[in-house]
């Protein structure tokens, strides 16, 4: 009976220590956890024309132009980017600071400041809401090129991005 | 005798039985707000992996819900954080190919919501940027035509071990 028991216990012995020292080493260490939350915003309007610029001026949209409905139940950051100029494919200004063909844009968030310079590669920060589901707006200038070698049309996109802060 | 050995038997069989298995994601569920049904919303906000390693996979859906009152095409992508958390460093441009998304373009009914997995797996071989490190899933309504367009991202917040 004595050699029945140690035999069982030997047996639990080698099965209990393989597992505790193979579960360090294995992925079940990882945690993955998520806090319930809901994020959720549109904007409009959805474009805004600065029709035909002049050389070296700054035109906007007017503060406050667009509108972010915010129906997130948590607090966002929201970020702004754009990808250049483009259409046409040529005769396309360069997106920098003002220079001949070259211009960007100022964003900034109800205000009328137009203090975040809109990046065409990375997403600047552009707003945080003090609330859950803070509406808010913001609006856009235009750094218009110091003078120009084409009459071609520019077209930009611009993404907003909404984040829980 | 024979009750002690059903006894230890039992103690093994208990043993063996409570050994966790691989850690599921911990997922506390939270109904949406009725006034979010016809918006456009992605759930969660934020999903925070620990003890990660080179070698480990972590999974968790990202919700996405259609408020349009028509089928939607959107799209689901990595991307490097505009602003990274406090004590956090954004990924690396290739982190991307760490990210598995289960399906990067899916179609959603007129006021459909659809879970899309997105699976962490990070190489042996690869050198994590640092001990904490974040990267964005974007989702996007890829109907959008504006000149403004909108984005939601689920932050993934990554412990090292």
């Amino acid at each position: 009976m004595k050699k029945t028991i140690l035999a069982i216990m030997l047996a639990l012995a080698l099965v209990a220590i393989p597992i505790s020292s193979a579960l360090a080493a294995t992925d079940q260490d990882v945690t993955v956890i998520a806090t319930p939350s809901f994020i959720s915003i549109a904007n409009l309007p959805i474009g805004f024309d600065f029709d035909v610029v002049t050389a070296s001026t700054t035109p906007n949209t007017t503060t406050s132009y667009f509108t972010v409905t915010n129906s997130s139940t948590v607090n966002i950051d929201v970020t702004i980017v754009c990808d250049g100029w483009h259409d046409p494919p040529a005769n396309h200004w360069a997106y920098a600071a003002a220079a001949p063909d070259t211009a960007l844009l100022n964003a900034s968030d109800g205000d009328g400041a137009y203090d975040v310079e809109v990046d065409d590669v990375n997403p600047i920060l552009l707003h945080t809401t003090a609330t859950a589901g803070d509406n808010f707006t913001w609006e856009l200038e235009l750094e218009a090129p110091t003078s120009f070698s084409y009459g071609d049309e520019q077209t930009t996109t611009v993404t907003i991005s909404a984040s829980a802060s | 005798m024979k009750k002690l050995i059903l006894l230890l038997a039992a103690v093994v069989v208990l043993l063996l039985a409570g050994c966790p298995a691989a850690s599921p994601p911990v997922v506390e569920t939270l109904e949406p707000p009725p006034e979010l049904y016809d918006k456009v919303w992605i759930s969660p906000g934020k999903v925070e992996v620990g003890h990660f390693y080179p070698g480990a996979r972590a999974e968790y859906a990202v919700t996405i819900h259609n408020g349009n009152d028509q089928p939607t095409e959107f799209s689901v992508s990595f991307r490097v954080p505009g602003s990274a958390e406090e004590g956090y460093v954004t990924a690396p441009d290739e982190a991307q190919d760490w990210i598995i998304i289960a399906d990067p373009t899916p179609v959603l009914a007129a006021k459909e919501t659809r879970e899309v997995l997105i699976a962490l797996v990070m190489p042996e071989a690869a050198e994590a940027p640092a001990k904490k490190w974040e990267f964005w899933v974007s989702v996007r309504d890829a109907s959008q035509t504006g000149m403004v367009q909108t984005e939601l991202a689920c932050r993934w917040l990554v412990t090292m071990k």
